[in-house]
């Protein structure tokens, strides 16, 4: 449905040139919800409007069910308002001198459909109760709760059916359990319509519950796509690791083993082992690495059993309660690591305790390509 | 679409109207400004070559230094002072709380800027002077003295007389700002203990300091080149020269040294009067810092919290009444008891005996019958609507666009009011001598075209900061999505951005015909035989000894605007009214 | 038969020659030269129905009358254009900007100039006027007055001004002052004595001081300069005779140096006004108030025409019902007579730029660069401005 080929953006701004887009390419297939996930500033909002047609790009080529849209090479360029797309803006961008009624009709009335009235109030109509907002038709527009608009906005992008729903970080101006609630209808009206839909945000969580397939980006580039399964268990890169979920990150050294056994590393507090089939590249012994570990697969162990391997003594730092877990931060030799434990598993802060990496749950990343570890460390996918 | 040409229309495309309107405007602007420095470095007429710094060197004399100078810097800051005195209390009470009958008070307000400034002068010279003024006169009764020493007829009643007039302005300006405060700041005050003087003065007013910065600079630039009130008050000659009085008398000879019109002596005085304006603005822009941008207010009903004025009620009313009583109701009194007189005469029982409607029959004849009329509407409603078309436009590129240069083209407009407008009509009649020799089909030179121009030129800086600011307030996002939707970019205009903006565009039309119809400075530098209309008529009029006459043609006028202005807010409703909120002096 | 028919041819012949004869000696003298002012006046005529336009300024305050004046005008010489007559601009205005635009190469906006004559000498030195041929032949066919005989054509357009400018009302400087502030006792007998110091602060000057510039003829330069000075000390304000007119009526002002004129206006409104005019006794000067026609003036014809017809009695009749502009010089109306008597019983001398010789050479010293910087130091000594 959406092909999107080495797309490239950049702007100019007080402090120069920034380049916010830089080559990037992937295709969504039809019925298919594609997320772009990512923290703020890393060029997915910028994608997400050039194939709006909002923006133009500075190279590359957008293609929408099999023609052109953009083309830098063969100079094409739709403007927006001929692309078959509908866009539902983070602010609703709900116009507040129409009715929620003259919002939705706004498309069909203003747009390039030539309909009766009649079959005009029969969309507008449908489009709401899609929504579950049939009876505020006559509703001036700003009198709403932000939960309204938001589906108000929805209605207007599905009213006229377009090939294309574009969302940009829709839920993000809702409160947290609207958002969560929200997420779930979404999917299920997206599905149901058949639609395919190409979904902004810097919500992990909203990425991994409501996508088919999710793109990772970091610094205008993707940094990994895949299945929500696959970006999880299978990080390719410690950007990926870190804002996807949590994951602990600590600096390690490839140590000299043969090519049968397990990887061996060292680290500041100890060696790790770790199986060479689940590392994505061969790496050289003496080679700086990333080794992470996410905090719901690290144990807690009162005593080391001399069997256990990737065992390291730590001490807890503190703990916090939350709810369905407890979350623990640990010293590891000079390192701080995250774990969840279930509330059965509670330490007290200041005791010394055990930390073992299961050696299948490590995630290992290699130190070449761009060597500054994320700073935002071990937490989710915040801004 | 070629992609380089697709990068272009990005910007310009929808954006190309505006643009090269905009541009022309720049050209204009700085065209005139720059001639007007021009002026005053060549020796005789502009249109002939030379090069001189005799005309600055005359500014370095005892009299301008010693007396014009600091003359105007008091109107100026006295000016300032007594708007802001006014100002600051009305903008709050008409815009944060609840005091009854508001929009009736604030289209008072607005209506007082069309009586004509001689009428509020004489007024208050019967008012308060110190032989004649009633207010003396009562003073003086109710204490048992002789006479009180109180005159309006010196710098410092001129500079009162001056704050008075200019008080509507600086309430437009500053009810920007108050309307579109964050009420939780104000909340998180209270909720701190603080009573509510005290969070007016600890927290409303520092957060309205920028407003009030530029609507005190913009006052300034306004009170010190206006030329009819001082010469009403204090007369034409070196009792009380101002850089106004002084600017009039170089280019209207043969109050004057000699026959010709000093063009390089105008050129200096202009320019003195440009430079503390363009020091303030520069000085104001660099203290808000740069890339300072006013808040944008989404569309998510954006409510400012009403004081409830309890028990104060009745001093807020009693003080906006006092002010529409001193700033409107009295000289309109005293344009009414004139226009029923043969001459103007302090109130007497003998002067009872006099009263007739004689005035109102002569008025029209006397000004030549009803050509004025028609060139007065043509000029209104042309430069309304065009002022009103021009500052969208350009508001639009400065906005909207992403052009390098459209914060040059702001500053420009804005920087354009700290010229005296004398001066720029001055400029104006000599380019059009210049274009009549090139051009001789052209009309421009003394028709009433040259009229609209100079008004139009003269009205954008005001213009453009209530669409700049209506066009703030429209998030781009409305606009965006419109275009997703389907929407030409001529469509997204006329069933999205304009709805939203129209209160401030109709405004902004009112308030430049307001001002424009009671222009006379320019007007009277640029009238010729056939270019007539109703403002030079009335100060001819005065001018000629029939202040009586005069009076009464006032007051018709008056009364047509007056009308006028309460129809379209009638009909705008309360969106016409609330949406003087929109106007702050810099906004990028 | 043949000799009868001769006979009848040398009778024919004959006969003819004698009526031939007869018919060149009753030509009138002057005939064949076709210059006489009639004729001048029809091609004028002519011209000025070509030319269709005619654009000119008057006084203020004849704004009324301005229909009547324009029909009547054209009524005379048969004439169907478009007169536009403005009566809000004064010549003070007009003037420095006509002066720009000829000076700049544009054509002037009024096709005939009217007002004061102060600066007209300065015009035609510079060459920016516009003489008018056979002005006298052509004066004499518009103006009755002057084809009888009973008022000269150098009167009308006296020298140095003589085939440029026609005077068609005068302009009378006096004293006004309230008698309800100040007594006609204490009222100063020459127009030096407004320098007394007991005059401090009750007097308005104007921002013109045209009527001081006769001075000079009465009292040495620079004492006279002197005067002026001290006089603009004592001024409290400088002020439009209008607003000066003003405050004298509400009671604000004792005396204003002004126009007569201004005092008729107000005794015009009601007769019972507080206001009196006193006349100087070294001199009372009666500036001529004249038409002329600038250089380049896009409709010279109908312009010469309008600025010949304001010199004569009709006109002077209509726009006096409007507002009462005397002609002391040759004026014949009730009004202008009235005035003439009321200035001469005062026993003010009167004079004129064109009185005499002294006089007029005064007028063209004016007009000169010593002139204008007397004139520059007189100004800036009378309105205190440095």
């Amino acid at each position: 449905m959406l092909k999107i080929a080495d797309l490239s953006k950049s702007f100019v701004t007080g402090q120069g040139r920034v380049d916010a887009v830089r080559g990037v390419s992937f295709t969504v297939a039809r019925g298919e919800i594609y997320t772009l996930l990512g923290p703020s500033g890393c060029g997915k909002s910028t994608i997400l409007r050039c194939v709006a047609g909002l923006e133009i790009p500075l190279a590359g080529d957008i293609e929408l069910k099999g023609t052109p849209v953009f083309s830098a090479r063969r100079r094409i360029n739709v403007p927006s308002h001929e692309r078959d797309m509908g866009m539902v803006f983070q602010s609703y961008a709900i116009w507040p001198h129409l009715t929620v009624f003259e919002n939705v009709a706004f498309p069909l009335r203003y747009g390039p459909f030539k309909i009766s009235k009649s079959e005009l109030r029969v969309r507008v109509m449908h489009a709401l109760k899609l929504v579950q907002m049939e009876g505020m038709e006559e509703r001036p527009a700003p009198l709403m709760s932000g939960g309204q608009q938001q589906r108000v906005a929805l209605a207007r992008a599905l009213v006229y059916e377009p090939a294309m729903l574009l969302l940009d970080e829709p839920l993000s101006n809702l409160d947290a359990k609207l958002r969560v609630e929200m997420r779930v209808e979404l999917r299920a009206l997206i599905k149901k319509l058949g639609l395919t839909a190409l979904y902004v945000t810097h919500d992990q969580e909203e990425a991994l519950t409501l996508s088919d397939r999710v793109s990772v980006m970091g610094r205008g580039k993707i940094l990994q796509e895949g299945t929500p399964q696959e970006i999880y268990s299978s990080p390719a890169h410690p950007e990926v690791a870190t804002f996807v979920g949590r994951t602990n990150i600590f600096p390690a050294r490839v140590e000299q083993s043969d090519s049968a056994g397990p990887l061996r590393m060292a680290a500041d507090f100890g060696q790790i082992l770790c199986p060479r089939d689940s590392i994505a590249e061969p790496l050289a012994p003496g080679e700086e690495v990333w080794v992470g570990i996410r905090p719901e697969d690290v144990a807690i162990l009162r005593e080391a059993s001399p069997a256990s391997v990737n065992t390291f003594s730590a001490t807890v730092v503190q703990t916090l309660f939350a709810g369905s877990h407890i979350q623990c931060e640990l010293a590891v030799g000079k390192h701080s690591c995250q774990a969840e434990v279930d509330a059965s598993g509670a330490v007290a802060a200041g005791s010394a305790v055990h930390v073992q990496l299961p050696p299948n749950r490590l995630h290992v990343f290699s130190r070449r390509p761009s060597g500054a570890l994320p700073t935002s460390g071990s937490q989710s996918g915040a801004e | 679409m070629p992609v380089y040409a697709a990068r272009l229309t990005e910007h310009f495309g929808l954006h190309a109207v505006p643009l090269s309107v905009s541009g022309l405007v720049l050209v204009a602007l700085t065209g005139l400004s720059l001639f007007v420095l021009y002026m005053t470095f060549v020796p005789g007429l502009p249109t002939e070559p030379g090069f001189t710094l005799d005309h600055w060197r005359t500014i370095a004399r005892p009299y301008i230094l010693t007396k014009v100078i600091p003359n105007t810097a008091i109107i100026g800051v006295g000016a300032v002072a007594i708007s802001l005195l006014f100002g600051c209390p009305l903008a709050w009470i008409l815009n944060r709380t609840s005091l009854p009958w508001r929009n009736t008070l604030v289209t008072l307000i607005a209506v007082s800027v069309v009586v004509p400034g001689f009428v509020k002068a004489m007024g208050w010279m019967m008012l308060l002077n110190e032989r004649i003024g009633l207010i003396n006169r009562a003073i003086a009764g109710v204490l048992g003295w002789e006479s009180v020493t109180l005159s309006v007829n010196n710098i410092y009643g001129t500079a009162w007389l001056m704050g008075l007039m200019l008080t509507p302005t600086m309430f437009f300006l500053i009810s920007g700002p108050i309307r579109a405060m964050d009420p939780t700041l104000e909340e998180a005050a209270s909720i701190s203990r603080a009573g509510r003087w005290q969070t007016l003065l600890r927290v409303t007013l520092p957060l309205m300091w920028p407003g009030i910065l530029g609507g005190a600079i913009y006052v300034f630039m306004t009170a010190i080149s206006v030329f009819e009130i001082p010469a009403l008050l204090g007369g034409m000659g070196g009792q009380m020269p101002v850089l106004a009085t002084e600017l009039f008398y170089e280019i209207h000879p043969p109050s004057q040294t000699s026959i010709d019109i000093h063009y390089g002596a105008a050129g200096v005085y202009g320019a003195l009067m440009a430079v503390p304006s363009l020091v303030g603005l520069y000085f104001y822009h660099h203290a808000l810092g740069q890339g300072h941008r006013y808040e944008v207010i989404t569309a998510k009903g954006y409510r400012p919290r009403l004081s409830d004025l309890g028990r104060y009620t009745p001093l807020a009313l009693g003080f906006v009444l006092l002010y529409l009583l001193l700033a409107t109701v009295l000289p309109m009194l005293v344009l009414i008891w004139a226009s029923l007189l043969p001459y103007l005469q302090v109130p007497s029982l003998a002067a009872l005996s006099k009263l007739s409607f004689a005035n109102y029959t002569k008025f029209l004849p006397a000004m030549g019958g009803a050509l004025i009329i028609r060139n007065t509407v043509i000029l209104v409603v042309s430069v309304s609507v065009l002022v009103t078309l021009l500052s969208f436009m350009i508001s639009w590129v400065v906005v909207r666009t992403k052009i390098r240069w459209r914060f040059a083209i702001d500053s420009v407009v804005l920087a354009s009011h700290a010229i005296p407008s004398l001066a720029f009509a001055f400029a104006l009649f000599m380019l059009s001598l210049i274009v009549i020799r090139w051009l001789p089909w052209l009309p421009f030179y003394g028709t009433l075209g040259i009229i609209i121009l100079a008004n139009i030129l003269n009205r954008l800086p005001y213009a453009t900061r209530i669409t700049n600011a209506a066009l703030l307030q429209v998030h781009h996002e409305l606009e965006e999505c419109a275009r997703t939707c389907g929407g030409r970019p001529l469509t997204v205009m006329r069933r999205v951005v304009i709805p939203l903006v129209r209160p401030s565009l109709i405004f902004a039309a009112l308030w430049t015909a307001l001002l424009s119809f009671s222009e006379v400075s320019m007007a009277l530098f640029l009238t010729s035989t056939q270019n007539k209309i109703l403002s030079v008529g009335v100060w001819s009029l005065w001018a000629t000894g029939y202040l009586s006459i005069a009076s009464a043609a006032a007051v018709v006028t008056v009364a047509i605007m007056g009308t006028l202005v309460f129809i379209t807010v009638g009909l705008g409703g309360q969106r016409v009214t609330s949406l003087q909120q929109t106007v702050t002096v810099a906004q990028r | 038969m043949k000799t009868a028919v001769a006979v009848l041819w040398k009778c024919v012949v004959l006969l003819f020659v004698t009526f031939a004869l007869i018919g060149i000696k009753s030509q009138p003298a002057g005939a064949a030269s076709g210059n006489s002012g009639k004729d001048l006046l029809d091609k004028l005529i002519a011209n000025a129905k070509a030319e269709g336009t005619l654009n000119a300024n008057l006084r203020p305050g004849l704004g009324p009358v301005i229909p009547d004046l324009a029909n009547a005008f054209k009524k005379r010489f048969g004439l169907d254009i478009d007169v536009n007559l403005d009566a809000l601009t004064t010549e003070n205005e007009l003037f420095a900007k006509i002066r720009a635009a000829l000076q700049a190469g544009a054509p002037p906006s009024v096709d005939m100039l009217g007002g004061p004559d102060t600066r007209h000498i300065e015009m035609i030195e510079q060459g920016l006027a516009t003489r008018v041929d056979n002005w006298d032949a052509l004066l004499a066919a518009v103006n009755p007055l002057v084809a009888s005989g009973k008022v000269k054509p150098e009167v009308v357009s006296p020298s140095p001004l003589t085939g440029y400018s026609f005077i068609w009302a005068t302009v009378t400087k006096a004293l006004l002052y309230n008698p309800k502030l100040i007594a006609k006792a204490d009222l100063p007998r020459t127009r030096a004595d407004l320098a007394d110091a007991k005059y401090k602060g009750k007097l308005a000057t104007a921002p013109w001081v045209d009527a001081w510039q006769y001075g000079v003829l009465y009292y040495p330069k620079d004492k006279w300069l002197e005067i002026a000075d001290r006089v603009g000390k004592n001024a409290a304000a400088v002020l439009y005779y209008a607003a000066s007119t003003e405050r004298i009526l509400l009671g604000e002002l004792a005396l204003a140096d002004s126009n007569e004129y201004y005092y008729w206006q107000a005794k015009m409104k009601d007769p019972a006004a507080p206001i009196g005019v006193h006349w100087f006794s070294d001199y009372t000067s009666v500036g001529t108030v004249v038409n002329m026609l600038p250089k380049g003036s896009r409709h010279p014809a109908a312009a010469t025409l309008f600025a010949l017809w304001m010199t004569t009695a009709e006109a002077e009749t209509i726009l006096q019902r409007a507002v009462p502009y005397p002609n002391l010089v040759f004026g014949q109306s009730p009004i202008s007579r009235e005035i003439r008597a009321a200035v001469k019983g005062s026993g003010s001398p009167t004079v004129t730029w064109y009185d005499n010789a002294k006089t007029l050479e005064t007028y063209k010293w004016y007009g000169t660069k010593e002139g204008r910087q007397y004139y520059g130091k007189l100004v800036r000594a009378l309105t205190q401005r440095r």
